[in-house]
């Protein structure tokens, strides 16, 4: 049985969905970064990304070859159907939740 | 500038291949970007703290991956994994019909031949006998001091009966062939009948089909009831389930059937159509010395054989302490029902299973060949598939997959095959053979099947698997010519030991072929040919006396006679080949221990003449004999007066005070029970009011065809007694062939077993010179562009073909020396080690070998020069 993906892994899987056909390592990562405001490591994010092309949320491809990579492709992800499915059944989750928290919470 | 090299190769150690690069490449453009941004001194800090906060995911990573090579994925899962293997299986072997298809019928042959044996060894020997807990039925047999055992008296069985304790139940019945006739609507039919006592349907806990099985009710000296056999009843009454209470004549009395024993019911012993009941009477005369009845048991639950064994030693040896004069030399013994089965068959099948074995793995070796062969050609396929990554054990697997395909498919054919051999052998097979085979393959035999292909997969596939898929790299180059040449090596071992497997098989079916040749050369004494014989019983409710048998006789000779072709005609008690219980007779003047135990003949004067035996001292029977006289064989006057002239002398019937008669003649001594024994002693007399043996088998001779008299005597005899079935009418040749019909059996199936040997070893040398051939293309056309002869090319090739035929040849002659051993009790007049037998059959693989290697080096002496070197 597959596990629910964790933190790091939601947010790359959000990444991607953010990101469309231009994501990858270097842009996964920098839009992690962006958002969060916190380093992550690329190899971290290559983790999350290998468990979560194993539960077929993701799938990878190669670009085509590029000369800044000395003529090498890049390894590009689009979203799957799962993917994009646990992502919205995740968020209706989410929001639910949220509705029944008082307002009173404290602020940033 | 670029990223710091430093924490760049530590990454390199940990992360996995597939993405290292990848993720160098990520790392190198965010590296540009943090150094646009941080400046070079930021960018690599930043740098380094992305390699080592890296580190922990990645080898997290590699973990995971690791655990999940151990476990199934969840998606691509086995059986997805399989059928992709099987498919892409398939599909192979069907681009390639060149190896598929002699490897398919390497299988065919060599499983076909397995599941065959297996059938009948099966169905003789392991499958348990069908009763209720068979491993407690138990037969009980008289002991003599020399360790043969026999039929039992009726006071023995009495002794057991009462005071064994380690029987649940314990039953008798008439062990030899008895006979009664069933007359009143259709055919007049002569019929098995056993008689048991009442507990034998209670030891071998078998349920009727129909009604019940005989008890106790059945056994009162008056009792007309009868159990009949399935066979029976479907032959005769239809399958009609209203037989119960039903009345039918047998031997002219009526009796009420009370019962159907299914087919199952029947032993090995012979089939039985009807079954009566009997009680054993305290006759005073045959109470313990008439050793007629057969004793099976049934042991009580937790008693072994050994202990029922010793009880019933103990038993018999309280009886000889008691009655001296019957009992002195008899003990007795149990044995497993189950174990009595088995023995008879056992020697024969095992060596028949063996001979399987051989010429399976004779298959595998030849399998295993055309699959290092197939290895080398699929080289470049194969590191493809490496170089996109797959593991060697996904290659062994995908490779297993395919020889296991191979193995089923090959399987299916054979069991195909292995039943024709069966139905082909099946008509010259001895009875118990022949029912064994009838009752046809099960899911045992299948069962066997499927686990011999996947012996055969991980024999012949494995070894082929694993070379095919090692040193992946090298496979993309050109083809490596080391590798080639350890193949072969390798190949060239398997042909060696397939050459002398079938030498061992050659070797021991030319052996059983002399054997049975010299066998069937025997001269049994008599001459069988042109005779025809058969049964009557004339029942002593028509029949009461002599007269009245003998007023029979001379009718039915008269009818016969006329017959044109008719020559001679006689009634025997027992017909040669055919013959049972010997008789002692005691010489005059000696005592009992001198006594000469011979077969018993009675017959009418005329016997002699239908035989054909001669009369090698005094004189034949004539028409009227005055007084009681006998004429013995040649090897019955040595024994009892060993250098004496016998013509006068005198000699008593079974005991020291039996009834005298006179010797008149000397016949020719000649085979009574199988053509490989020695003549038995017999002695002959003429039927007589006196005699104890009446006749019941009619002879004659007649100058042609013998079968072709049939109607004319069923009519001759109808004529005489319309109510007197005529039995087993049979040549006296088949009789005399039904001896050696186990033998015959042995032979045809061993011989085909060789010769399927002989063609895959065939097979096996073609090719491997076919690849000599191949792989030596280009020398090949080296030399003939350089002038070689095509002759000293076919030499070259032929010469890479000796050392194993040569290396095989000296294996398998040894090999067969040492099988001949076991061989021994099956041959006769032959040696086992018979030098120009190992010359015929080398000599004779050595031909097929020449041929074999032949073909592929004729075609390398044609090979075009120009487009070897291409």
């Amino acid at each position: 049985m597959p596990r629910e993906p964790n933190h790091l892994e939601l947010l790359v899987l959000l990444a991607i969905a953010r990101l469309g056909e231009t994501a990858y390592g270097v842009t996964i990562r920098q839009d992690i970064v962006a958002c969060t405001r916190r380093e992550v490591s690329m190899a971290a994010v290559y983790a999350a990304i290998e468990r979560l092309d194993r539960q077929r949320f993701i799938q990878p491809w190669w670009s085509e070859p590029r000369a800044e990579r000395g003529g090498r492709a890049r390894r590009q992800y689009r979203l799957t159907a799962d993917g994009l499915a646990w992502l919205r059944r995740e968020r209706e989750t989410t929001l639910r939740m949220w509705r029944s928290v008082p307002s009173t919470g404290r602020r940033r | 500038m670029n990223a710091p090299r430093l924490p760049r190769r530590l990454t390199g150690w940990i992360a996995p291949a597939d993405l290292r690069q990848a993720l160098f490449d990520d790392l190198d453009e965010a590296f540009v970007e943090e150094r646009r941004r941080r400046g070079p001194a930021g960018a690599s800090m930043w740098y380094w703290r992305q390699i080592l906060a890296g580190l922990l995911p990645l080898i997290r990573l590699r973990a995971r991956r690791a655990l999940a090579g151990l476990t199934p994925r969840p998606r691509i899962t086995i059986m997805h994994a399989v059928l992709a293997d099987v498919r892409y299986a398939i599909r192979l072997l069907v681009k390639a019909p060149g190896f598929t298809l002699p490897a398919i019928v390497t299988l065919a042959l060599g499983i076909g031949a397995n599941t065959a044996i297996f059938t009948v060894a099966w169905r003789l020997i392991l499958q348990p006998l069908p009763y209720p807990s068979p491993d407690r039925l138990v037969q009980i047999w008289e002991l003599f001091e020399t360790g043969t055992v026999n039929t039992v008296t009726p006071g023995n069985f009495h002794d057991w009966q009462t005071q064994a304790q380690s029987f649940e139940a314990i039953a008798a019945y008439t062990y030899f062939r008895g006979t009664v006739d069933l007359t009143g609507s259709g055919e007049p039919e002569q019929l098995e009948l056993r008689y048991v006592t009442a507990e034998y349907t209670r030891v071998f806990a078998s349920a009727p089909m129909l009604g019940r099985g005989l008890d106790g009710r059945d056994v009162a000296e008056d009792g007309r009831t009868v159990v009949i056999s399935e066979s029976l009843w479907r032959r005769r009454f239809a399958a009609d389930p209203a037989v119960l209470g039903r009345t039918v004549r047998l031997g002219d009395l009526p009796y009420q059937i009370v019962g159907v024993m299914p087919a199952s019911f029947q032993t090995s012993a012979g089939r039985v159509d009807v079954w009566a009941g009997m009680t054993i009477r305290r006759d005073p005369d045959a109470h313990r010395r008439a050793h007629y009845l057969g004793v099976v048991g049934r042991l009580k639950p937790g008693i072994t054989v050994e202990q029922a064994d010793d009880e019933v030693k103990r038993i018999a040896a309280e009886a000889a302490r008691l009655y001296p004069a019957s009992n002195a030399k008899l003990s007795a013994t149990v044995r497993s029902l189950q174990e009595q089965r088995a023995a008879t068959q056992r020697a024969g099948l095992a060596v028949l299973t063996g001979a399987a074995g051989f010429v399976l793995l004779i298959g595998c070796a030849n399998l295993a060949s055309l699959q290092f062969v197939r290895g080398v050609a699929r080289a470049r396929e194969l590191g493809v598939r490496v170089a996109l990554g797959a593991s060697r054990l996904r290659l062994i697997r995908q490779l297993l997959t395919e020889s296991l395909l191979l193995s089923l498919l090959g399987t299916g054919l054979g069991v195909i095959f292995g039943s024709w051999l069966l139905r082909a052998v099946g008509r010259v097979a001895p009875d118990a053979i022949r029912r064994a085979i009838e009752a046809g393959p099960d899911a045992a035999v299948a069962g066997v099947g499927v686990a011999l292909a996947i012996v055969c997969t991980l024999l012949s596939a494995t070894a082929p698997a694993w070379r095919a898929t090692g040193g992946a790299s090298t496979h993309l180059r050109q083809r490596s010519v080391s590798s080639d040449r350890a193949t072969s090596r390798i190949r060239t071992m398997l042909v060696t030991a397939e050459i002398g497997l079938a030498i061992v098989l050659v070797i021991a079916a030319s052996l059983l072929v002399l054997s049975l040749v010299k066998v069937l050369r025997v001269d049994p004494g008599f001459d069988p040919r042109g005779v025809l014989a058969f049964d009557v019983s004339l029942p002593s409710e028509r029949y009461p006396g002599f007269s009245d048998r003998d007023r029979f006789f001379k009718a039915v000779f008269q009818e016969l006679s006329a017959i044109p072709g008719v020559t001679a005609v006689c009634a025997i008690n027992e017909i040669p080949f055919d013959a049972e219980g010997t008789m002692t007779y005691v010489p005059e003047g000696q005592t009992q221990t001198q006594a000469v135990g011979a077969l018993p003949r009675n017959v009418t004067p005329d016997c002699f003449d239908v035989l054909k035996l001669r009369v090698i001292r005094g004189r034949s029977f004539r028409a009227h004999e005055a007084a009681r006289v006998g004429i013995v064989t040649d090897n019955f006057a040595r024994s009892a007066w060993p250098g004496e002239n016998p013509i006068g002398l005198r000699v008593h019937l079974g005991t020291e005070t039996g009834d005298l008669i006179e010797i008149v003649g000397v016949v020719e001594d000649s085979l009574q029970r199988s053509l490989d024994g020695r003549p038995a002693p017999q002695f002959y007399e003429v039927m007589s009011a006196v005699s104890a043996f009446p006749p019941s088998r009619v002879l004659l001779r007649t100058g042609i065809a013998p079968d072709s008299l049939a109607p004319a005597v069923r009519a001759a005899v109808r004529r005489v007694d319309p109510l007197q079935p005529v039995a087993r009418l049979r040549t006296l040749d088949t009789v005399v062939g039904a001896s050696v019909l186990g033998r015959r059996f042995d032979l045809l199936v061993l011989s085909s077993f060789a010769i399927t040997a002989l063609v895959l070893a065939a097979v096996g040398i073609y090719g491997l010179l076919g690849q000599v051939v191949a792989q030596r293309a280009g020398e090949i056309g080296i030399r003939l562009a350089l002038g070689a002869t095509g002759g000293s090319v076919v030499r070259l090739v032929m010469r890479s073909a000796w050392l194993s035929v040569a290396c095989g040849a000296a294996l398998g002659s040894a090999g067969a020396a040492l099988a001949s051993q076991v061989l021994r009790r099956f041959m006769f007049g032959v040696s086992p080690t018979e030098p120009r037998l190992y010359v015929a059959a080398v000599s004779v693989l050595a031909a097929v070998a020449l041929v074999a290697a032949w073909l592929p080096a004729r075609r390398a002496a044609r090979v075009n020069p120009a487009n070897a070197l291409k």
